[in-house]
């Protein structure tokens, strides 16, 4: 199955087709720190927007519902953390 | 095209429903916020997980998402319906408004009740819908050994589909303890029957424990890892005194019961009906049609019974989408598919087998973070509790409900700890009042424009 | 905030007080509070919860610069005096922020305007600054470049109205006033042309002195008197977005927000307001409409907030909006709130339609209304708020007996 590359808090990794921002990230056993220290994926349906982040540029993007695709960008500290 | 029937969800009920409005010649769309079609429990395999084999329920999805192809639906999936009224429907799709005018006919699902105990915030602590989703999109565990607990018939599946995905269940803690109700329930029918003996069967081979009587009392976070303080339980729910036990796990599944999502039908007018069983608000109908009473809002599906289950769901989803078109000058044929007296009859049983209880959330400790999105605590809200015993008027006075999730993952805790507090009945204190858009919409969408 | 202090808040109804407050929004609160410092003994009804009314769908606006020269004007400076040291006052943290206001004008004609009405700001002594379009898009990065000219006002002030409305509540009961919640008032009883009582639902207090501020419902209260006043009630919606700190630093509105408000087809006038409140979500206003119904959404009010403030403040097309509120405030036809005694009735006062100013007029309002009553001084002339000018029944008899 086709593999590609994307950026976490500045790290590339790993995702593969059709996976979701949310399995790439419980994966590479990532949590977001600061503010939303240790909050992340819980409900898994889009409901509770506990695993959003930075996605290309949009803040609040829930992971859970977000298709990965090659080159996206992911932010998952907070938004002043960045700058 | 503008359809006169929009169908909002395409789970079971939607798809069922948009299905029998279709066929019987009405033109019909059906959205759905997520990408593909199929909801929660018919939820699709992508990706890799696609060679793998789908399991029963994304085998039945594939054949209604066929069906609904057959009738001539459209279907606009990544379209987010955030207000509704008699005759018109708010979307948000790829980032700019769509107004619809047409009748509507609401399938909007339920989300997972989740009672707070302390260190549910954890990472690694996710509903059973969570870890259900990830086995059925990407075939994966949400950790190696995984703990699943909570209260209702979701749990048995939930640790099945992790067993067979390779994971260890140490164990299943069920919160009530299991009788005459429940034997009765899963003895309402053979397919009932079977299926809950082939979950039961994977625990069994797997050496997974069922420990009904218990509940989950704290979570504490491992140099690897969770570990997971489970007492036992009274039959009203409550902790009784003496030993506790420990389990170590990297993943904990919670799910205490499934709780309508009603916003969509408050927002359009529609009256909504407490659940005693549940403790929880629902869209009310008239059974079999549909009929919320709104003009032109039909319902079906979990948002009017949360236990419905795909069975319950479908047959109720196909009987409001005949009765839709029938109004909406369409022609149903003369027989439907489904019958829905055993499917609703299995739902009450299920219900009075396992009601949501007052006294689990004696188990949320003051300290505990109850809304999650404003991070507001259990002594605050039970404070403002004696205050004032209405919902909203504790919304107002915390924030509790107020954040991102608009108050989806917090209402039953909120509505629980105020009627404990108060003292008063569960159903005085309210619901939220409800707030257009029904889900979070950037202000270019509400503007009408593509977002920048 | 609210520990330990929420016994203060069940109180029953007393036998007697010296004066009866009705209305449990920021006008009352702050009235009782007044009334209670003074040393009255003093009852606060509310016929459901404290703020949930009008008060509690507000931006919080402490605002001189909407204002034109005159006693509003007045009353507003007065009030801000009174808020700095509140906080102090009432032991609580109102989220009181400092931020002031930037005025921004989009067209030269606006940005005309803005500078003549920064000559009489600044005439009148308040801190009001030009700045050209460049310079206010410095300020706030999210607005858009070609801004004709904005006018900063430092004096103005944002305030948390729930916390508000509770704080002060809660430090009358601390100063010995009775709050009742859930308690309607059936009737102000009188005995010839003198206030004798209040009866209730929950029973009946005996009083000499009647402060209504009751809202829109102040309008019902007075038909049991047979006093017609022409209150109506003015909807207002406003969009909340999801916490997103730092976007926007100062409260923000379009000039057109004083100048001509547009008129919609609908009926609706939207100009746009933005600010952030402390957890920051930025609240997004407003609109106004003669609607006396804030319950049901309407979309399509979303939708103008959103394309207004959109024109204005580009920057904010991929905020979040978690949901739209509405409150009905009530307005009378001169614009100017009813504050003082009702001619012809002993002991009756009204301090009732504030409209979008309730908030910011409140401690001057409060202050006046105790003076009155207790005989001492206003620092702001309450003649032009006179209740007076709106009863003609009342006002039109008496003003023809002086004269014949």
């Amino acid at each position: 199955m086709t593999a590609f590359m994307l950026e976490i808090d500045g790290q590339r990794v790993e995702a593969r087709a059709a996976d979701t921002v949310a399995v790439v990230l419980l994966r590479a056993g990532i949590v977001p720190s600061g503010e939303r220290s240790g909050r992340g994926l819980f409900c898994g349906m889009g409901s509770c927007y506990e695993c959003h982040a930075v996605v290309d540029g949009v803040p609040l993007t829930r992971t859970c519902m977000t298709t990965a695709r090659p080159g996206m960008r992911i932010w998952t500290r907070d938004p002043c953390e960045r700058s | 095209m503008t359809p006169a029937l929009t169908v909002i969800g395409a789970g079971p009920a939607g798809l069922a429903a948009a299905t029998a409005a279709g066929e019987a010649g009405v033109a019909t769309t059906l959205i759905d916020e997520n990408e593909y079609l199929g909801g929660q429990y018919y939820r699709q395999p992508r990706g890799a997980a696609q060679a793998g084999a789908a399991g029963r329920p994304a085998r039945a999805g594939a054949s209604a998402i066929a069906a609904l192809q057959d009738a001539g639906v459209d279907s606009m999936p990544g379209a987010t319906a955030y207000a509704a009224a008699a005759g018109r429907i708010e979307v948000d799709h790829r980032a700019g408004r769509r107004t619809l005018s047409s009748a509507v006919l609401l399938a909007c699902g339920a989300t997972e009740r989740v009672v707070p105990v302390p260190g549910w915030t954890l990472p690694g602590v996710v509903t059973g819908g969570a870890a259900q989703a990830l086995l059925k999109m990407h075939g994966e565990p949400v950790g190696q050994r995984v703990l699943v607990a909570g209260s209702g018939p979701f749990l048995l599946p939930v640790a099945a589909a992790l067993i067979g995905a390779g994971a260890k269940v140490p164990a299943v803690v069920e919160a009530q303890r299991l009788g005459r109700r429940a034997v009765a329930a899963a003895c309402s029918s053979p397919a009932v029957m079977r299926e809950a003996a082939g979950h039961l069967w994977a625990l069994t081979s797997a050496r997974s424990r069922l420990r009904t009587g218990w509940g989950v009392v704290r979570i504490d976070q491992r140099a690897r890892g969770l570990c997971v303080e489970v007492a036992r339980l009274d039959h009203t729910g409550a902790q009784l005194p003496g030993k506790t036990d420990s389990v170590d796990c990297d993943a904990l599944c919670l799910s205490d019961g499934f709780i309508p999502s009603v916003g969509l039908a408050q927002l359009a007018g529609a009256t909504l009906r407490f659940l005693p069983g549940p403790r929880t608000w629902a869209v009310g109908t008239d059974s079999p049609s549909g009929a919320t009473g709104a003009e032109r809002i039909w319902a079906a599906g979990a948002c009017v019974t949360p236990w419905s289950g795909a069975t319950l769901s479908s047959a109720s989803g196909e009987l409001a989408g005949r009765a839709a078109a029938a109004e909406l000058g369409g022609s149903p044929s003369q027989r439907s598919r489904s019958s829905i007296g055993r499917s609703q009859s299995l739902a009450r049983r299920l219900e009075r087998a396992f009601p949501a209880r007052a006294a689990w959330y004696q188990r949320t400790a003051d300290e505990v973070t109850v809304c999650r999105c404003e991070n507001v605590d259990a002594g605050t809200i039970r404070e403002a509790a004696t205050v004032s015993a209405d919902l909203n008027a504790v919304k107002r006075m915390t924030r509790a409900g107020m954040g991102l999730c608009q108050g989806r993952t917090c209402q039953a805790s909120v509505a629980e700890l105020t009627a404990g507090t108060a003292g008063v009945p569960i159903e005085s204190v309210g619901h939220f009042n409800a707030r257009s858009p029904d889900r979070p919409t950037t202000l270019a969408a509400l503007a009408g424009s593509k977002a920048g | 905030m609210i520990a330990a202090q929420t016994e203060l808040l069940r109180h029953e109804v007393p036998a007697s007080a010296d004066v009866v407050v009705i209305g449990g929004g920021v006008i009352g609160a702050a009235c009782c509070h007044a009334l209670a410092e003074a040393g009255l003994a003093t009852a606060l009804l509310e016929a459901e919860e404290l703020g949930s009314g009008a008060s509690g769908a507000c931006e919080g606006n402490v605002l001189v610069s909407d204002k034109s020269p005159g006693p509003e004007l007045e009353l507003a400076r007065r009030s801000i005096e009174l808020y700095h040291d509140l906080a102090e006052r009432l032991q609580a943290d109102i989220q009181l922020e400092s931020k002031g206001s930037l005025l921004v004008a989009v067209t030269n004609e606006a940005g005309e305007e803005l500078r003549r009405e920064s000559v009489w700001m600044r005439e009148m002594g308040l801190q009001a600054e030009l700045l050209d379009g460049s310079a206010a898009q410095g300020a706030e990065p999210v607005l858009r470049p070609d801004l004709s000219a904005a006018l900063f006002v430092a004096e103005d002030l944002q305030v948390c109205p729930l916390k508000l409305v509770l704080a002060l509540a809660l430090s009358s009961a601390r100063l010995g006033a009775r709050l009742i919640r859930r308690c309607k008032v059936e009737a102000v009883e009188l005995a010839g042309e003198r206030v004798v009582g209040v009866r209730t639902s929950r029973g009946r207090i005996a009083c000499s002195s009647v402060v209504v501020a009751a809202g829109l419902s102040t309008r019902e209260l007075m038909q049991t008197l047979e006093l017609e006043l022409p209150l109506v009630g003015r909807r207002g919606q406003l969009l909340v977005s999801a916490p997103s700190p730092g976007l926007i630093t100062h409260k923000v509105y379009d000039f057109g927000y004083r100048a001509t408000v547009e008129e919609h087809e609908q009926g609706v006038q939207v100009a746009t307001v933005l600010e952030t409140t402390r957890r920051g979500n930025v609240l997004i206003g407003a609109s106004r409409e003669f609607r006396e119904t804030s319950d049901e959404p309407d979309v399509e009010v979303d939708a103008l907030l959103a394309a207004r403030a959109l024109e204005l403040a580009p920057g904010l097309a991929g905020i979040k909006i978690l949901r739209s509120y509405a409150g009905v405030r009530p307005t009378l036809p001169d614009g100017l709130p009813a504050i003082g005694g009702v001619p012809g009735i002993e002991g009756l006062w009204l301090a009732c339609g504030h409209e979008g100013a309730g908030i910011g007029l409140a401690p001057g309002t409060a202050e006046m209304i105790c003076s009155l009553i207790s005989g001492g001084d206003t620092p702001v002339d309450p003649e032009l708020f006179s209740p007076g000018r709106l009863i003609p029944s009342v006002g039109a008899s008496l003003a023809k007996e002086e004269d014949d």
